[in-house]
């Protein structure tokens, strides 16, 4: 959709590194003041990050490439916070599922420039990106916390899974500015009731 | 999120529908060309129409409203289309209606791109939001009609979920590989139809 030119550039050096964490925590900011990507602009970043902007276009060639930092790091954050509370192993995973979905919620809660990315995406493909990655990720947590059987279907199945309780989350944030209890509700029935459908087809077509 | 636009004037005397026809036609052919909804502005439907940009302005005074009615006339074809009255004599299942109801628009999208393209462009997560609500209560409605049960909030609630897990679904194959695989497909269905047995008892 959006044009591409180019992905970020990472740093290497101390300074260089020092200065696009700067970027991205001055792009960070302005979208919680916003409360929405709307005001997201180099310019604005550079301002902020008090960078000049020709180290900023040197880092990051457009804003895309920007958000696309940014959709790194706070997928990073999010997968790092789930994997450290989920340690214990427990057979149920409906039930492991169901926690992983509040402790995402909460993290929303706590994560404002999460909840913006995530659900008013600016492009479909990045936001389709993040779900590929964090669908892996939560297929390997079922994996090694409730011993489902590892498989293409599986991982298949949770990057679908991720793509349904986000568009819940997202009708809610949409209508209500926040994810009510209700369609919480719903969105771990529903992420629940198709993952059974990819996990529990699976044991019955090898009893067979 | 964007402020709503001004709504759109309709034209009312025949130059200005066949004007306003026409501004339709040539942004939909721009979306479709272009497989995206970059290339449209108020200047390439000006260029590619021959009408002066003012008399598009005039109908539409920005790109955003623009989109918005190609995407509420998208939505109505699709309502219409598969949801306009309920068959009074229908013996089918809830369930198999469904299906079928998703094989339908599966097809109707093959058919028309455009209304996936915009579905797919962020400025339209409001619209599209509005959309499912839309398909969400008229679905309810039929599904009713079926079970012979009343239409309680519930199951609107259920079928505007219903619909956006679909288009979910739908979308990602399309994100991916520019068309809805059968693979996508199936997961879509058993994913609406997991969920909808999960509500509907």
């Amino acid at each position: 959709m959006a044009s591409k030119k180019g992905s970020a550039r990472a740093p290497t050096r101390r300074p260089g590194i020092d200065r696009y964490d700067k970027v991205l925590g001055a792009a960070e900011e302005i979208i919680l003041e916003n409360e929405s990507l709307d005001g997201l602009t180099l310019q604005a970043i550079a301002a902020k990050a008090k960078v000049p902007r020709v180290s900023l276009y040197y880092f990051f060639p457009s804003i895309d490439a920007v958000i696309e930092a940014l959709y790194q790091r706070i997928l990073t954050r999010l997968i790092s916070e789930l994997s450290q509370s989920f340690t214990e192993p427990d057979k149920d995973w409906k039930k492991v599922m169901t926690r992983l979905m509040a402790e995402v919620r909460s993290h929303y809660r706590r994560n404002t420039v999460t909840t913006v990315l995530a659900l008013t995406p600016p492009s479909p493909k990045m936001i389709n990106e993040a779900h590929i990655v964090y669908g892996e990720a939560v297929a390997s947590m079922l994996v090694a916390i409730s011993g489902v059987p590892e498989s293409k279907n599986l991982r298949m199945g949770c990057e679908i899974a991720a793509e349904i309780g986000t568009t819940i989350f997202r009708k809610s944030y949409l209508e209500e500015g926040t994810i009510t209890d209700s369609y919480f509700a719903e969105s771990v029935n529903a992420v629940i009731a198709y993952l059974s459908t990819v996990i529990e087809t699976k044991r019955v077509k090898k009893r067979k | 999120m964007k402020s709503a636009e001004k709504a759109t004037r309709v034209g009312i005397k025949r130059p200005g529908i066949e004007r306003y026809n026409a501004i339709i036609q040539a942004a939909e052919a721009i979306i479709a060309e272009e497989c995206s909804i970059v290339g449209l502005s108020i200047q390439s439907v000006a260029c590619r129409t021959r009408i002066p940009r003012v008399s598009v302005y005039y109908f539409f005074p920005s790109v955003n409203s623009l989109v918005e009615t190609l995407y509420e006339r998208g939505v109505e074809r699709m309502a219409t289309e598969f949801l306009g009255e309920p068959q009074s004599e229908t013996t089918q299942l809830w369930p198999d209606f469904v299906e079928s109801l998703m094989d339908q628009t599966r097809s109707h999208y093959e058919k028309n791109p455009v209304t996936m393209i915009l579905a797919l462009s962020p400025a339209s997560l409001a619209l599209l939001n509005q959309a499912h609500q839309h398909y969400g209560s008229e679905l309810a409605q039929t599904l009713a009609h079926i079970t012979g049960d009343p239409v309680s909030r519930q199951l609107v609630r259920a079928c505007e979920v219903a619909s956006e897990i679909a288009d979910c679904v739908w979308q990602k194959s399309f994100v991916e590989h520019q068309i809805i695989l059968p693979a996508f497909h199936r997961q879509a269905k058993n994913a609406v139809m997991a969920y909808l047995k999960s509500v509907i008892r």
